[in-house]
């Protein structure tokens, strides 16, 4: 089995899994769109080989499929990039909750 | 003019009922908040026992978390000025007043109890000096201004700057950016001479991993400032 339709499969696989889901709404809408577009290009990636072929000469690597993996991790660097930064944000929430919480609670029992 | 004083406390059994009991005694007009920062031993029961208010925080959020609560409890319940005071009693609470004064004569918007600008009693080991000078160095040169005791957290700050606190106020090790941080957005600050003492209980929360960590924290948060005008 050539690398292009290991990675074709792969790829429609994820779509599926992703979609599905989406569908049974265990995975937010927001975070999918990601995944699907990386599925999507990776879909259509292996089913150009000559495509892929040419973008892997134009920067120097020999092995073409090398430059499908190398796509494939430039996309999962951006995802936990952007993870980083829903965590940040959820761990601000968090803190404030906290802090509402205590002054709620310190104001609701008799506490003065 | 309604005062409010904050003590952000964490594990300070020992001595935060006696900081309560002086503070109480130095300054009768000012009332207390202790937030106790998720304290494993018996920190909530000490201030409780010492007839105080006390936010309890169900998980330790650390120091800037907890002292932004009792902010957002000042501007909440309308307080004109805040003022923090450490739990652990290295604070003199007698120097509350010339804190306060300073707030309440207008001459500044933030106090910063200050062991550097005179000669005062306070010694410390030859590494945190380091850290101490070269934080006073950097914070002079972002603020254009000079600033000698950056890493007090003895202070007492206005509305104008409960408010701006109450917004934003940095997670951990806060007291260094959070100066710039008013600064860049018109908060006028001056500094006081206190005494400080030896901390009566507890220990220091800062190991020397984590001085290293502070060290690279702090100068990078300082040179990455947020821009002003953003939300």
């Amino acid at each position: 089995m050539s690398v292009y339709i290991f990675c074709f499969i792969l790829s429609a696989l994820f779509l599926f899994v992703t979609m599905y889901f989406v569908k049974r709404r265990i995975l937010e809408f927001k975070y999918s769109i990601f995944w699907v577009s990386i599925s999507i290009a990776m879909l259509i990636l292996s089913l150009n080989k000559d495509f892929v072929e040419k973008m892997a000469s134009a920067v120097d690597i020999h092995y073409a499929p090398a430059f499908l993996f190398l796509i494939g991790i430039i996309f999962i660097l951006l995802l936990i990039f952007y993870f980083t930064i829903v965590i940040s944000d959820m761990q601000r929430k968090i803190i404030r909750l906290t802090q509402e919480v205590g002054i709620l609670k310190s104001s609701s029992k008799d506490n003065k | 003019m309604r005062i409010l004083a904050v003590i952000p406390a964490y594990n300070e059994e020992k001595s935060i009922y006696n900081v309560i009991k002086s503070i109480r005694l130095s300054s009768p007009n000012v009332d207390i908040a202790v937030i106790d920062d998720g304290s494993k031993d018996n920190t909530y029961l000490e201030a409780k026992r010492a007839g105080c208010f006390v936010i309890k925080l169900a998980q330790n959020l650390g120091i800037g978390g907890a002292v932004q609560t009792g902010y957002i409890y000042a501007k909440e319940n309308n307080y004109d000025i805040a003022i923090q005071v450490d739990g652990d009693g290295q604070h003199n609470p007698e120097d509350i007043s010339k804190l306060i004064k300073i707030i309440e004569n207008n001459e500044a918007d933030m106090a910063i109890g200050s062991r550097f600008v005179d000669k005062t009693g306070y010694r410390s080991s030859i590494m945190r000096k380091v850290g101490i000078d070269f934080f006073s160095k950097l914070v002079s040169m972002i603020c254009r201004e000079n600033f000698y005791d950056t890493t007090s957290g003895y202070r007492a700050i206005n509305r104008k700057g409960i408010e701006l606190f109450a917004e934003y106020y940095p997670k951990d090790y806060p007291e260094v950016e959070a100066i710039v941080y008013a600064k860049k957005r018109g908060i006028r600050i001056k500094e006081v001479p206190v005494n400080m003492k030896e901390r009566q209980g507890g220990r220091s929360s800062i190991t020397p991993m984590k001085s290293i960590y502070y060290m690279i924290k702090v100068t990078c948060v300082l040179l990455l400032q947020p821009p002003t005008k953003a939300r």
